[in-house]
C-alpha cells in the first residue's frame, strides 16, 4: 500500500469496512473531502485479506457486517497484536454486546446515523494521537 | 248333524264372502279391484271418499284416469312385470275429481281367478309422511349448507326460498332482514324479487302499520294475513296490494337465541288464502332454518374478525422483535444522508460552485431519502389495522417486499438466500399484507432453525411455482436440523413454542391465513435437510 502522496506529502490511510454501498460511499466521499486517502471494503474478510494493517492509519467498521462482525475484526486484530486507532460504527441496540473483549483497543464509538463533523473529529484526533 | 253340518258348510262361505265384501267396502283403506288394462271393476267406500267420485262414476274409469303416472300405454308391460312378481307395492299419485293431488302407496296383488286375470289394490293415503319427508329433506338440504360454511348468505336464503315455493304452490317466498344500522328491514332473498318490488318496500322500518313483515319483526311472533285488503297490518300499503295484486301474506319472524328478531321469512301470494298445518309447519321450519344460516354466518364474522385481530397483534409483535434490525435498517440510509447533506453544504460554499456535482450530491440524498420512505412504508403496512381486502397480487412481488422486511435480519445472521421464482406466476386476489404476514413468519423461523450451524451453511431457499394441479406455491426451506418426524403437525398447534419468548401462534395464525384464502400451509422435512414450509394457494383466486 503506497502511503505517499503524489505531492510528496504524507497522506493518512483511512479504511472503511461498512457492508451498505450508499453508507460505504457516503463514508469515503466525506472522509476523502477531509484530505485523507479512503479504502473501503465491503466486508471484514475482504479487509482481512486485502488490507496492509500496519499502513492502516484510522479503521471505521460497522459493527454489524454480514460473516465476520465488526466486533470479531477487532478482536481478531487485537489477537495478531494490532493495535490502530478504530472508529467503531453502531446502532442503539448494538451498544451492550460491543464492549465485550474490546477493552485493550484503542476504539472510539459513534452512534449510526453519526453527525460528520464529529466523525471527521474523531479520525483527526485519532491521527494526531497516533503521531 | 251330517245335515246340519251341510248346510252350515254350504252357509259358510257365503256368510264367508258376505263378510270379506263388507270388511272390503269399509275398510279404512281404498281398496280396487282392477282389470289386465287397467279397468277399474270395483272400488270400496273409502276409494269413492277420498277420491271424489261415486261407486258408479269410478267403475267406468280407468286408474290411468286417477294415476297419471300409469296411462294406458304402459299397463303391458306393468302386466307382465306383476305377472312375474305376484306382489308389488308402488309410490304414486293420485289426483281427486277436484284435482287435489294425494300421495299414495299402493300394494297391487295379482290374482288368478278360473282362468281370469284381476288385480287387487289397496291404497294407503301417505300425503302426510311424504310431506313431513319433504320438510325433512329441506331441512337436511339447507342445513348441510349452512354447516358447509355457506359461502354468500343469500345464496342460502335463496335456496330455502325456492324449497318452500316449490312446496307452497303458487307462492313466493321472500326474506328481509333488519339492516343494524337503522333498524330496518331490507330484502336479503326472494327467487322472485325484482328491483321494483325491493323499491316499493324497502326501508321498511318495523310496526303494526309495516305489512306482514314489518309486523312480525315488530312483534316477534307469527303475522298471518289471508287478505291483504282488509287487514290493518296492510292499511297504509294498500297501493302496494294493488299494483303487485299481492292478496295473502304469511310472515314469520327470524329469531336469535336470545329472541331477538334477525328478519322475517314471509310467503305471498295473488290470491287470498290461509296456510294449512301443513304449510305453517313449512313456514316454521323454513324462519328456524333462516335463523340458523344467519346466526351462523354472524358467528363466522365474529370468529373472523377475531382472527384478523389475532393477526394484527400477531403482526404487531413480529415488528417489535423486528424494531431492532429495523431501525439498524432504517439507519443506514440516514447515515449516508447525513454524510452526503454535509458534503453539499461544503459544496455551495466554494465559487465557483460545482453545480453537476451539486446535482449529483442531492439525486444522491433523494435516492436515500426515498429508501427510508420505502422502509418506514413497509412498516407502516404490517402496523396499520385495516379490514382485510384482496387485491390483485403477483406473489413474487409479496416474496420480495417479505426479504426487504427481514434483509438486516439476515444479513445480520449472515443467512445466504436463494431465490427461485416462477416466472410466468399468475396474479392471485389475497391479502397481500397477510400473506406476507405468513412468508415473514416462516423465513423468520427458517432463519432462527439455523442459527446453530456455521455461518456458512446458513442458506434458505424460498421458492415459487405453479403446482400440476394449477395451485401456486411458495416453499421456504432451511438447512438445519430439521423437525421431529412425528410432531410434524405438532408446530402449527397453538401455543407450541421452541423459543424463549414468543406465544407459539406464529404457525397457528399463518395457517389460519392460509385457510382464509381457500389455501393450506403444510410442514415437512426435505430430503437432504432441514425443514420445508409450503403455502399452497388455488390458482383460482
Amino acid at each position: 500500500m503506497d502511503c505517499k502522496s503524489e505531492s510528496g506529502l504524507e497522506m493518512q490511510n483511512v479504511c472503511i469496512v461498512e457492508d451498505d454501498d450508499a453508507v460505504r460511499d457516503a463514508l469515503a466521499e466525506l472522509v476523502e473531502s477531509d484530505g485523507y486517502r479512503v479504502l473501503s471494503y465491503a466486508s471484514a474478510e475482504e479487509f482481512v485479506a486485502g488490507a496492509d494493517a500496519t499502513q492502516v492509519d484510522v479503521l471505521i467498521v460497522d459493527f454489524r457486517l454480514p460473516g465476520m462482525s465488526g466486533g470479531e475484526l477487532l478482536k481478531r486484530l487485537n489477537e495478531r497484536g494490532m493495535r490502530l486507532p478504530v472508529i467503531l460504527m453502531t446502532g442503539h441496540a448494538d451498544c451492550d454486546e460491543v464492549g465485550l473483549g474490546l477493552d485493550v483497543q484503542d476504539v472510539s464509538f459513534l452512534t449510526k446515523p453519526c453527525d460528520p463533523r464529529r466523525l471527521l473529529g474523531l479520525i483527526g484526533a485519532a491521527v494526531d494521537g497516533k503521531g | 248333524m251330517t245335515e246340519s253340518s251341510g248346510v252350515a258348510e254350504l252357509k259358510q262361505p257365503e256368510h264367508a264372502l258376505q263378510l270379506t265384501r263388507f270388511s272390503v267396502q269399509v275398510a279404512a283403506e281404498a281398496m280396487f279391484t282392477v282389470a289386465p288394462d287397467g279397468r277399474i271393476l270395483s272400488a270400496n267406500e273409502t276409494a269413492c271418499e277420498r277420491l271424489e267420485y261415486t261407486q258408479d262414476e269410478l267403475t267406468r274409469m280407468n286408474v290411468a284416469d286417477i294415476d297419471p303416472h300409469y296411462p294406458v300405454e304402459v299397463w303391458p308391460g306393468f302386466l307382465e312385470e306383476i305377472r312375474r312378481n305376484r306382489k308389488m307395492i308402488l309410490d304414486t299419485q293420485h289426483i281427486t275429481k277436484s284435482g287435489r293431488i294425494l300421495e299414495v302407496e299402493v300394494s297391487v296383488a295379482y290374482i288368478n281367478f278360473e282362468g281370469a286375470e284381476f288385480f287387487c289394490s289397496s291404497v294407503r293415503d301417505v300425503t302426510v309422511r311424504k310431506q313431513t319427508e319433504r320438510i325433512l329433506h329441506l331441512q337436511q338440504n339447507v342445513l348441510a349448507k349452512i354447516a358447509s360454511a355457506p359461502a354468500v348468505l343469500t345464496e342460502t336464503l335463496n335456496e330455502l326460498c325456492q324449497l318452500v315455493e316449490a312446496l307452497v304452490p303458487d307462492s313466493m317466498a321472500t326474506v328481509m332482514l333488519i339492516d343494524e344500522s337503522d333498524g330496518n328491514l331490507r330484502f336479503e332473498a326472494g327467487p322472485q324479487l325484482t328491483a321494483s318490488i325491493c323499491g316499493m318496500f324497502e326501508p321498511l322500518q318495523p310496526g303494526l302499520e309495516s305489512g306482514s313483515c314489518g309486523g312480525a319483526a315488530f312483534l316477534k311472533r307469527p303475522v298471518i294475513v289471508e287478505d291483504t285488503r282488509i287487514s290493518p297490518h296492510w292499511r297504509n300499503l294498500q297501493h302496494i296490494v294493488e299494483e303487485l295484486n299481492l292478496l295473502a301474506c304469511w310472515s314469520l319472524p327470524i329469531l336469535d337465541d336470545h329472541d331477538q328478531a334477525l328478519g322475517t321469512f314471509a310467503v305471498s301470494h295473488h290470491r287470498t288464502c290461509a296456510p294449512t298445518a301443513f304449510q305453517s309447519q313449512i313456514l316454521e321450519t323454513a324462519s328456524h332454518l333462516a335463523s340458523l344460516a344467519i346466526c351462523r354466518k354472524r358467528s363466522e364474522r365474529q370468529l373472523r374478525s377475531a382472527h384478523e385481530e389475532l393477526a394484527h397483534v400477531s403482526r404487531l409483535c413480529t415488528i417489535g422483535e423486528l424494531a431492532s434490525s429495523i431501525g439498524h435498517e432504517l439507519n443506514q440510509p440516514l447515515a449516508a444522508l447525513v454524510s452526503y447533506a454535509y458534503l453539499l453544504e461544503q459544496e455551495t460554499q466554494e465559487e465557483p460552485p460545482d453545480l453537476p456535482g451539486i446535482q449529483m450530491r442531492a439525486r444522491k440524498i433523494r435516492q436515500q431519502a426515498d429508501r427510508a420512505g420505502d422502509i418506514v412504508a413497509t412498516v407502516r403496512k404490517l402496523v396499520k389495522k385495516s379490514a382485510p381486502t384482496r387485491t390483485a397480487a403477483n406473489l413474487n412481488d409479496v416474496v420480495c417486499e417479505s426479504l426487504v422486511l427481514l434483509e438486516p435480519e439476515l444479513r445480520q445472521h449472515a443467512v445466504t438466500i436463494d431465490k427461485q421464482l416462477e416466472a410466468e406466476l399468475p396474479t392471485l386476489q389475497v391479502d397481500s399484507v397477510q400473506i406476507q404476514q405468513v412468508l415473514v413468519n416462516l423465513i423468520r423461523n427458517s432463519v432462527e432453525a439455523m442459527l446453530q450451524l456455521p455461518r456458512a451453511e446458513r442458506c434458505l431457499t424460498i421458492a415459487t411455482a405453479l403446482t400440476a394441479s394449477q395451485e401456486i406455491e411458495i416453499c421456504v426451506s432451511d438447512t438445519g436440523e430439521g423437525l421431529p418426524e412425528e410432531g410434524l403437525e405438532a408446530v402449527f398447534d397453538a401455543f407450541h413454542t421452541t423459543k424463549q419468548e414468543g406465544m407459539g401462534m406464529g404457525l397457528t395464525i399463518c395457517r389460519a391465513i392460509a385457510e382464509a384464502h381457500d389455501g393450506r400451509l403444510t410442514a415437512a422435512n426435505a430430503s437432504g435437510r432441514g425443514a420445508v414450509f409450503c403455502l399452497t394457494l388455488p390458482h383460482g383466486l
